[in-house]
């Protein structure tokens, strides 16, 4: 069930470290833009992003800036929040624990039963924790990947759109599994909206097998226009 | 000849994206799929003309908490002669009676043979996934026909009820 868009906050997001506040900076970011005033404000828009350059994606050259959805420039001051960096703690802690774990599809593990726990508790804040660790890669493959089946897979409608954006930036991801995880999320979510950002993925797939994977995806979500048009 | 089905995660089998892999080499995590017992390898047997699959797919879907895709890799029955398996015909432990008699364990398997199951299986076999919304059709289809038995199944109730509004 899609929540009502209209009503979708801009998290606070702890300030970026690629973010220099000495200056003002405006960083292209491949779907929206970042810009940072002198007072250390962030201008973000409605789907905060990521630079281009902040890790080690496959793009070797900067998509073009259309954007897929509204957008709305948002003022928010970005403050350190102890209360994020504690969630943050605990979600990398849950993440590190996921490690030890041997998962099997469809078998629920100690790991998703924190990790749906943690979004169930937190909402946004834990969602906007993930988001860090999976798109800056800074956790095993198989535990992010395990984690993107079951965003797609959670009842939880506050944390919808953002974690249908987290499964859509996924499939950018460096890693084979983790576009894997990405496309079995989204399949479970099974959101049209997902649609154009499949076909850009399977226009860059190197890895013939998921390519193939993807396709099915993409295959599935385009017959439900089809159903609906019926 | 028969095909022999073991579920696994396709995503563990990959040979290409991984610029440390060599040339004909898989993934060590992909042994993760074929974890033994006793030196035992749970496997199903599927026809020649792969109609009971998806009857397949679905039971060992239904011993899982949650509905989800399902990968897995089939391969030649007549490979483990190649490779020198054996197995042994044993009853499943599937809410499907009729998938339980198509079960068979692979058996006295060594360290050696398992890797070389592996790589017998990723090279002449095929890898493939049924998707969680099929998945779902096919216990329905499941349910509604008798196949599966409801009573025993290890999904959890929300998903049980997720299948029956589908019957």
């Amino acid at each position: 069930m899609k929540p009502d868009n209209d009503h979708i906050t801009t998290p606070n997001f702890p300030r970026p470290s690629f973010v220099n506040a000495s200056s003002t900076n405006k960083i292209d970011c491949t779907y929206l833009d970042i810009g940072i005033n002198q007072n250390a404000e962030v201008l973000i828009n409605q789907r905060y992003l990521l630079p281009s350059n902040s890790s080690s994606t496959r793009d070797t050259k900067a998509e073009p800036k259309k954007l897929l959805g509204q957008e709305q420039w948002v003022n928010s001051t970005v403050n350190h929040s102890y209360a994020q960096e504690d969630i943050y703690q605990k979600i990398e802690a849950i993440f590190e624990a996921g490690k030890e774990e041997n998962f099997e599809d469809g078998m629920e593990s100690e790991f998703s039963r924190k990790l749906i726990s943690f979004i169930k508790k937190y909402g946004d804040k834990a969602l906007e924790a993930i988001t860090s660790l999976i798109v800056y890669e800074k956790v095993n493959a198989e535990v992010a990947t395990e984690a993107l089946r079951w965003l797609g897979d959670l009842e939880h409608t506050p944390s919808y759109s953002f974690r249908l954006w987290l499964l859509e930036r996924s499939l950018r991801s460096s890693k084979a599994r983790i576009r894997d995880g990405a496309i079995l999320g989204l399949s479970s979510l099974n959101d049209p909206h997902a649609i154009s950002y499949l076909k850009l993925a399977i226009e860059q797939e190197m890895c013939t097998e998921l390519r193939k994977d993807m396709e099915q995806v993409l295959a599935q979500l385009e017959s439900i226009g089809q159903c609906h048009s019926s | 000849m028969p095909f022999l089905l073991r579920k696994i995660r396709k995503n563990r089998w990959y040979t290409e994206d991984l610029s440390w892999l060599n040339s004909g080499e898989l993934q060590a995590d992909c042994l993760s799929d074929m974890v033994t017992k006793d030196n035992k390898l749970s496997v199903y047997r599927i026809t020649d003309d792969k109609s009971n699959l998806k009857r397949v797919a679905a039971a060992l879907v239904a011993t899982c908490t949650n509905i989800s895709n399902f990968d897995y890799v089939l391969f030649n029955e007549e490979l483990l002669q190649t490779i020198g398996i054996k197995s042994e015909e044993t009853k499943g432990d599937t809410s499907d009676e009729s998938v339980n008699s198509w079960h068979i364990d692979l058996i006295e398997i060594s360290l050696a043979k398992l890797v070389n199951l592996a790589n017998t299986a990723s090279k002449y076999g095929e890898r493939d996934r049924i998707l969680e919304k099929d998945i779902k059709k096919i216990l329905a289809e499941g349910f509604r026909n008798g196949y599966i038995n409801r009573e025993i199944v290890k999904l959890k109730r929300e998903e049980i009820d997720k299948i029956e509004k589908l019957v």
